[in-house]
């Protein structure tokens, strides 16, 4: 358990390492053609969520992660996923938790939202983070090359890229 | 599809807490967040406080005790379901899940909270205890 909380906390840590400023721009009709293709726009539960590092898959949000991702067709996204089973904090007020309660939180959970767009065939192009619930990641940037998504059929298929061999993987199914 | 007033994507505008007359900010002076309401009943909401600092280390997993605790409390992230009333008004809300450990599996309904959607304004209005309200105003996006 401390060991894959202690890679959680180095695959988040990670993951911000590998935002990138893109300034890739799309203009406006661009983007209103590229919506009307827009594979990747619904609401969609995590089903599945490790780190693969090198063939070896670690829970990073322990063995039963939950999440919502939605992006909207008016090209919003927001993001919440977080590890369900972590204990809530003995006093019942969240401005009063012990330090390990707080950091627990910090690293079992991460909610983003911002903006993001479409290619050509209506794939996922970036994504840019208007806020977070870490504040290291507000401002940021994330394209294709940190962030990989697939739609195949009712599944959303998302690799976050950490360094050669290491990937966060998240599969998130279509809400019915 | 069933009439639904609050559906579609809002941006935080405004956020504090009234008690008993005095305001208190509670995510700073330029609190900021975005909120969802699917047509297919999804909600999905998350506001920050956006001046706090970043972690010094840059990193989630090297955070100081202080960094942990001012993160926790200003932000909070939750996601789940939601319902509207015959006249499209919300109704209430099953946090499915949370950034908040306590907030997870929680119905939140129209008794504590309440939203009022006044052109493209929609008034959040959350009962913490008597005389003690928070106040949320978002602009739709």
């Amino acid at each position: 358990m401390k060991a894959s909380k202690n890679i959680l906390l180095v695959v988040f840590a990670s993951l911000i390492l590998f935002i990138s400023v893109a300034g890739k721009t799309t203009n406006s009709s661009d983007k209103i053609k590229n919506m009307k293709k827009n594979k990747v726009a619904g609401t969609w539960n995590l089903i599945s969520g490790y780190l693969d590092n090198h063939g070896t898959h670690i829970d990073i949000l322990g063995p039963h992660p939950a999440g919502m991702l939605i992006f909207t067709e008016d090209l919003h996204f927001m993001v919440v996923v977080h590890n369900p089973d972590i204990p809530k904090f003995a006093s019942g007020d969240r401005a009063n938790a012990t330090p390990e309660e707080y950091k627990t939180a910090v690293t079992n959970s991460l909610g983003v939202y911002g903006t993001y767009s479409v290619d050509e065939n209506g794939d996922f192009g970036e994504e840019h983070v208007s806020g977070s619930t870490f504040q290291n990641m507000n401002g940021h940037t994330r394209g294709k090359n940190e962030i990989d998504v697939k739609v195949v059929g009712s599944t959303l298929k998302e690799i976050q890229k950490i360094a050669d061999g290491i990937g966060v993987h998240l599969d998130w199914e279509r809400a019915k | 599809m069933k009439k639904n007033n609050v559906a579609g994507c809002w941006k935080l505008i405004s956020a504090y807490i009234d008690d008993h007359g005095k305001r208190i900010d509670f995510l700073g002076l330029h609190p900021k967040g975005m909120l969802v309401f699917t047509d297919d009943l999804h909600i999905i909401g998350i506001f920050n406080n956006p001046d706090i600092p970043k972690f010094v280390s840059g990193k989630l997993s090297d955070g100081t005790l202080e960094e942990y605790k001012t993160a926790v409390t200003n932000s909070v992230g939750v996601y789940g379901t939601y319902s509207v009333d015959e006249n499209g008004d919300y109704l209430e809300q099953l946090i499915e899940g949370s950034t908040d450990p306590h907030l997870n599996h929680t119905v939140i309904g129209r008794d504590q909270l309440t939203e009022k959607v006044e052109g493209n304004r929609m008034i959040e209005t959350t009962k913490i205890a008597e005389g003690v309200t928070e106040h949320i105003i978002w602009e739709r996006v």
